[in-house]
């Protein structure tokens, strides 16, 4: 009935072939302008570019006996080896070119993969420094191919694969560069043409690069689940029994005893295995299966990094895993790691501010002022703002640790509002929660609050300036610096302090400290009687 | 690079420039996936008929093995042991366990070199996939293989025994892993000495 009706009404067929055209087209316009996979091929280069420069540094005492001129496969081995290949042209002189260096060339080289390695992995200059590092990559792997093993082999596959990707597009030393050079208005002549067309051509080949890794990837563990499904061993359940006991495989011999002792785990963990590779290449299309089939297969390759002695081999295989997450976990990853990013909530307020009143007021976006009369409610740090050294720690504090904090000087502050003398804010600096009734904090006590809304690391350096003994001795040298802040270099006279300067800091106290800890959520919850702040506009 | 492209194409030229690289693409990544499929794949009419495209455009840059422990994880132990003749006398040194040399380097180590690891397992075991077993090679590559051997046993023994090294003989010591269905006559030591190699 329904085949009929489609047949006999053609608008139905015109609008769904205008749908499928419509479909290709942006397609088409995707695959020619966006970046896929972008940040995963940024956790590839990453990834692959420190393993190999810590490849390197683990074998340097045997470089020479791996890959030098000494080496057991002897470059006389290496050139009747490589005569019985079909290699040729410039391909066969390169993968010989170590073979045949003496033993000073073969040191820089040996150092050069390893410069390579270093500036592939932040990122600088990635077009070029990428195909470099494919180049020294195939190189040292074939100098030695029975030394080998699966782990050198995806290294090497991947490294090609990423030097027709844009994989410094994200987190690297370029994409900071690019960040801060100013926006060039685009050229309309043909140039401009030929610029944009030659964008749209790298991103084309990196995307194909894209879909040639994961393919990769998913061959890897599709052929390696497909032939364990034929193996005897393997289907009675008896297999990682074996490779539990082979000596090569063995660093732990006593963990690996225990284990092997283990019938019931060894056939569960052997299943498992076998139906996560064999099923890969189709689970990658199962957005519900994916995640936890990528979870297995990255606790099977801890597994043998520790039982097998396999570290190198496992981790490039979990770094591969990376390009099957998508962009925005990578991103919000990335965030997570930033920290609530102060600069960017400031931005954020700043543009709302503008939004609202219409107007950006003469273009001075001055922290304090951009946070003011914003709806985000967010806990404040009161410090000196006539003590330059204060200051400049302040500014130090948002460039390193980047907290979700607002930092107001106390002279711009109605201090009787917010319960506040003058003899506390010229003491010490002073936490004011978004609670109206949470107790105010002050010095050490208020920094490790600043810190536990900051990014990494410093959160947990924060919870651990409020757990005793930790925070008697944070707040023993708060107090020291304080008290000497006008000695120390930045300062100002007007950093010192007033003759007497009793502190009324609650800090210590563990219960409390921990009840901030939930920090944000509670804090943004209760906001609704948040803080006032009195005379703040600033006539300049 | 820019995460998107904001400028339209607007010229005709340049559309014809994008659209010719994204067939190009489409087809080096055809062919090339087409190629590890069928590179990785068991023996049929596919692979048999192009073998030779297959290969020139695997080897070398695109090789690969998945088969570690496939179809079946290796069950066996192999101890690669050797003893050194020294000039001048024909002194004969005694049998000397490099693989326990290996196994000890491995031992407690959490990130264990390639050499220990990979050294004298692979040399053996592409040194026993190469030859019969009179130790006559079967494969082109049979030489290759023997001196490769040789040289990492000498390069071993070297620092070990006192003197020049006139001639070297391996053994290799195989031991079936215990496991479900093998007695205890076949998970017996079995010794395949070699014979004696001038260095």
């Amino acid at each position: 009935m329904d085949g009929v009706s489609e047949h006999v009404n053609g608008t139905v067929n015109v609008g769904r072939l205008t749908r499928a055209l419509w479909w290709c087209a942006d397609r088409y316009e995707t695959v020619t302008t966006r970046l896929i996979a972008a940040r995963g091929l940024a956790v590839l280069r990453i990834g692959y570019g420190s393993l190999w420069v810590l490849f390197l540094l683990r074998e340097w005492g045997e470089r020479d006996a791996m890959w030098g001129p000494g080496a057991a496969w002897s470059p006389a081995l290496e050139r009747q080896y490589a005569d019985a290949t079909s290699w040729s042209g410039v391909l066969r002189a390169w993968m010989t070119a170590v073979a045949g260096s003496t033993p000073t060339e073969f040191n820089l080289f040996y150092v050069g993969a390893i410069a390579v390695g270093v500036a592939f992995t932040l990122g600088w200059r990635t077009r070029v420094v990428s195909i470099l590092f494919a180049a020294m990559v195939v190189a040292l792997e074939n100098r030695s191919p029975m030394l080998t093993d699966g782990g050198d082999n995806v290294l090497t596959l991947m490294s090609v694969y990423l030097a027709f990707t844009a994989c410094g597009a994200h987190w690297s030393l370029d994409a900071r560069r690019r960040a801060a050079k100013p926006p060039k208005p685009p050229r309309t002549d043909w140039r401009g043409e030929l610029a944009e067309a030659w964008r749209r051509m790298l991103t084309v080949a990196s995307n194909g690069a894209v879909l040639v890794v994961a393919a990769q990837i998913c061959v890897i563990y599709g052929t390696a689940g497909f032939l364990k499904v034929q193996g005897s061993m393997w289907q009675d359940g008896s297999a990682l029994g074996y490779v539990l006991q082979l000596n090569w495989f063995h660093p732990w011999p006593g963990l690996s005893a225990w284990l092997a002792g283990h019938a019931i785990t060894i056939a569960i963990a052997g299943y498992m295995t076998v139906f996560v590779q064999a099923g890969f290449p189709f689970i990658v299309f199962a957005p519900r299966l994916k995640y936890p089939a990528i979870a297995v297969l990255v606790v099977m390759h801890l597994s043998i990094a520790v039982l097998l002695g396999l570290p190198f081999f496992s981790a490039i295989m979990i770094v591969g895993d990376a390009v099957f997450l998508p962009d925005r976990f990578w991103a919000a990853a990335a965030q997570r790691l930033a920290g609530p990013a102060y600069a960017q909530s400031v931005h954020s307020a700043a543009r709302d501010r503008v939004a609202r009143d219409g107007v950006a007021k003469d273009g001075v976006a001055k922290d304090e002022a951009a946070m003011d009369g914003v709806a985000t409610v967010r806990p404040t740090l009161v410090f000196d703002g006539d003590c330059a050294f204060c200051t400049a720690s302040v500014d130090r504090l948002k460039r390193w640790c980047r907290p979700a904090v607002r930092f107001v000087p106390w002279q711009r502050l109605e201090l009787a509002a917010h319960g506040l003398t003058e003899a506390q804010v010229t003491s010490a600096v002073q936490w004011l929660a978004v609670a109206d009734d949470a107790p105010v904090r002050s010095g050490a006590a208020a920094v490790a609050r600043v810190l536990l809304r900051s990014r990494w690391p410093w959160r947990p350096v924060g919870a651990l300036m409020l757990v005793p003994p930790l925070s008697w001795l944070a707040a023993l040298a708060y107090r020291i610096v304080a008290a000497n802040r006008y000695r120390l270099p930045g300062s100002t006279p007007a950093c010192a302090r007033p003759a007497e300067s009793p502190t009324p800091d609650p800090d210590g106290n563990l219960a409390q400290g921990l009840g901030d800890l939930g920090g944000g959520a509670d804090d943004a919850g209760t906001g609704a009687g948040r803080v006032e702040f009195a005379e703040r506009d600033h006539a300049d | 690079m820019s995460e998107s492209s904001t400028a339209p194409l607007t010229r005709r030229w340049s559309r014809a420039l994008v659209a010719g690289t994204v067939l190009a693409v489409l087809a080096v990544v055809g062919v090339h996936l087409s190629a590890t499929f069928f590179y990785n794949a068991p023996t049929n009419p596919v692979s048999q008929r192009y073998a030779k495209q297959i290969q020139w455009w695997m080897d070398p840059l695109f090789t690969q093995n998945w088969r570690l422990f496939a179809p079946n994880p290796i069950s066996e132990n192999v101890r690669v042991q050797a003893r050194a003749s020294l000039a001048p006398d024909g002194n004969v040194t005694g049998w000397i366990d490099l693989t326990a040399q290996d196994e000890a380097a491995v031992h407690g180590d959490p990130v264990p070199g390639h050499i220990a690891e990979n050294g004298l397992r692979n040399a053996w075991f592409e040194w026993a996939g190469t030859h019969d077993d009179n130790g006559d090679p079967t494969t082109a590559n049979g030489d290759v293989m023997q001196q490769y051997l040789l040289n990492l046993v000498i390069d071993r023994l070297r620092g070990q025994v006192g003197g020049t090294i006139n001639s070297v003989q391996i053994r290799a010591v195989t031991t079936l892993i215990p496991g479900p269905g093998r007695t205890a006559a076949q998970t017996a030591p079995q010794t395949r000495t070699l014979s004696w190699w001038t260095v």
